[in-house]
């Protein structure tokens, strides 16, 4: 399989809007080497440690739903 | 007040709008407690006590620990740091705007003349690998700089004679110095023990058919092993790394 991974940060100095959203965008992008249809699902998590200061701190979270 | 923009300030979520007119109600007072001052020191007003004074007061508060440059000190903090005049980077070193990539090839540059570039870091060789779909002639190069137009003569010609692109620090998250995370592994997946605070930042699995599937960054979980990383494109918004397996998927 070939895996095309996308860190985004849009970092765009005209529009102010855009540049101050503290967002990364992660694209994946994954293709059969065979090109036959195949399913694929995929795991992506990120670890609460980003937003704390030291590991021992706690964190607060929640699940949201979006779109459908 | 990041990079000192008021209009900036707002959208990091700064309360602008209280702050400067308290940084006015602040400065008001101390001028008045310097006219009461200087009355009980003359013993009589006069309007134009403090003319001439303001290079004493622009000394005074840089003794006092206001930086020249912008920023944040404590008062009372080490007087010979209080007057360092440089540019303070830590801010830009820790965003990405289009000058740091460029500084980067231009110290891979000069570095290439005395040693023979660095072979390419991502194993496998090329024509083993066939084509997925026909490509963008552009996507080819998995290697490759920001806009050429954007870099000076020099480091253009240099990118054509040697297309292999391999930054100090590749950047992952890049915001502010408080969020920001590169990586400076050759392979994404090799960062297991990065000093930033990447660590276990990133986990990915793509699996086809159950788990037995690959991680991307190697870290989590560790049983499953790394997809081999077989290319890296650094623009100045994106970072794009290729992986790819023998995987039947």
């Amino acid at each position: 399989m070939h895996v095309t991974l996308t860190f985004a940060s849009p970092m765009l100095p005209d529009d102010l809007e855009i540049l101050t959203r503290p967002v990364t965008y992660l694209t994946w992008e994954v293709r059969s080497r065979d090109g036959a249809p195949h399913a694929v699902s995929i795991f992506d998590s990120t670890s609460s440690e980003l937003v704390v200061n030291k590991p021992d701190q706690k964190v607060e979270c929640t699940r949201e739903t979006m779109g459908s | 007040m990041r990079w000192g923009q008021r209009r900036i300030g707002p959208l990091d979520g700064l309360p602008v709008e209280r702050v400067i007119p308290g940084v006015y109600a602040v400065s008001g007072f101390c001028s008045a407690l310097g006219g009461v001052v200087a009355t009980v020191y003359t013993g009589s007003g006069n309007p134009t006590t403090g003319t001439g004074l303001e290079l004493d007061a622009i000394a005074a508060a840089v003794i006092g620990g206001t930086l020249l440059t912008g920023g944040r000190r404590l008062p009372g903090g080490n007087p010979a740091r209080n007057l360092d005049f440089r540019y303070d980077p830590i801010g830009a070193r820790f965003r990405r705007p289009f000058e740091l990539v460029v500084v980067a090839d231009c110290r891979r540059n000069v570095a290439s003349r005395f040693h023979p570039p660095p072979a390419l870091p991502y194993p496998g060789s090329p024509a083993r690998r066939r084509p997925l779909t026909p490509r963008d002639p552009h996507e080819s190069q998995t290697h490759s700089l920001p806009d050429a137009r954007l870099l000076p003569d020099g480091v253009r010609r240099f990118r054509r004679r040697s297309p292999a692109f391999r930054p100090p620090a590749t950047p992952l998250v890049a915001h502010d110095p408080n969020f920001s995370i590169w990586s400076e592994a050759d392979h994404l997946t090799d960062d297991r023990d990065a000093a930033l605070d990447a660590r276990g930042a990133f986990a990915g699995l793509p699996h086809p058919g159950g788990w037995q599937g690959v991680s991307i960054d190697g870290i989590e979980p560790k049983e499953v092993p790394a997809l081999p990383q077989t290319g890296l494109q650094v623009t100045p918004t994106r970072s794009i790394y290729e992986f790819e397996n023998e995987s039947c998927m």
